[in-house]
């Protein structure tokens, strides 16, 4: 990195400077990669931290590092993969921190975000009260198999894990969720009716 | 088995609308005797749905504000990081003249000792008896801090041109 001067510095502070920071990318490449995946990722951030406050704060989070990390992606993919890597790692490092700071030993990424009720299908909730009985890596897992649809190497890639891992893992925690939906009365049968 | 082969098809046609009915004769079938595909038959649907739901429940702020956000904090810390030699800068000269006026109190001692018998010999307004209290009172409030201002006017110099220096 190049050497500062002191009226650099002062530039940086007021953000006068002409020449923006650098960044992973452009300010026309972010947008279109921010608008393929913002929705996605805030779903994923909203859902395994059961927080919607939490799930703003980590989505803008992730972006920041994913562009002040400057990692040479190859390609939409791979950059994509990167971001939820990033994701998955601020909610483990809110987890711990919300492990320490809550006195009654609640786990508040086990209480489902029941905010928005109204709009959600009773089958949709019953898989959030569900899903905040899981593991945090089980509804990443889940969220990223089954409401995203990435295929296991993206998982993987995601979460950071190995790729073979997560057939078995996801095997589990797919098995835990299904005894859970049916233990709610949700059966197998009557969706299939619906 | 940890996977069945037929879980694709079946994520493809929950995923496209077409679970149950739409689906082929043969995926029902094979789902109705695989509990494999009935624990990804429970999910899968609910899954879609709930994701539905969080794509709709929250609007994600702007890429531009994003990005405004982003610029401005990598400002900020871009600012921090290059001011930190500065700040050590001033930190080692701080360090630099206590560690100075610790090293050179001993001699500044004698040298008031000497300056106050000289000035003692002469002046009727020195006690007569000059205790070593005296003497290290007067060093503090003179000699010390003006050992302190020198050094800090010497090495001060050195801190800006390190500091303008490309």
């Amino acid at each position: 990195m190049r050497d500062l001067t002191l009226s650099d510095i002062e530039r940086l502070r007021t953000g006068s400077s002409a020449d923006a920071v650098p960044l992973e990318m452009d300010e026309e490449a972010f947008r279109g990669f921010y608008d393929r995946t913002a929705r996605a990722l805030r779903a994923y951030l909203a859902r395994v931290t059961g927080d919607g406050a939490l799930a703003d704060d980590l989505l803008q989070e992730s972006y920041y590092r994913l562009l002040r990390a400057r990692g040479g992606y190859e390609n939409e993919a791979h950059r994509r993969n990167a971001l939820f890597h990033i994701a998955t790692n601020l909610i483990h490092d809110s987890r711990r921190r919300a492990r320490h700071m809550t006195p009654s030993g609640a786990d508040p990424l086990t209480l489902p975000s029941m905010r928005n009720d109204a709009v959600a299908t009773e089958r949709a909730i019953e898989l959030r009260h569900a899903m905040g009985r899981l593991k945090p890596r089980e509804r990443e897992l889940l969220w990223l198999a089954y409401a995203q649809g990435s295929s296991h190497r993206e998982i993987a890639a995601s979460l950071g894990l190995r790729a073979g891992s997560i057939k078995l893992l996801l095997f589990r925690a797919r098995r835990r969720l299904a005894a859970l939906l049916n233990g709610s009365g949700l059966r197998t049968d009557e969706r299939s009716e619906r | 088995m940890l996977q069945c082969p037929f879980e694709e098809d079946l994520m493809d046609a929950v995923a496209s609308g077409r679970w149950p009915h739409g689906a082929g004769t043969e995926l029902r079938h094979h789902v109705e005797g695989c509990e494999l595909c009935r624990d990804v038959e429970a999910i899968a649907a609910a899954f879609l749905e709930d994701r539905d739901c969080a794509w709709n429940e929250a609007p994600v702020p702007s890429a531009s504000a994003v990005w405004w956000r982003t610029q401005m904090r990598a400002r900020e810390e871009a600012a921090r990081l290059a001011a930190r030699p500065i700040i050590i800068a001033q930190a080692t000269a701080t360090m630099c003249v206590f560690a100075a006026s610790v090293a050179l109190a001993p001699a500044a001692f004698d040298s008031v000792r000497r300056w106050i018998a000289a000035f003692g010999a002469t002046a009727s307004s020195v006690p007569p008896e000059i205790s070593l209290s005296w003497i290290v009172g007067a060093a503090a409030y003179t000699t010390l801090p003006l050992l302190a201002v020198g050094l800090w006017l010497v090495l001060a110099p050195v801190v800006v041109f390190l500091a303008l220096d490309d």
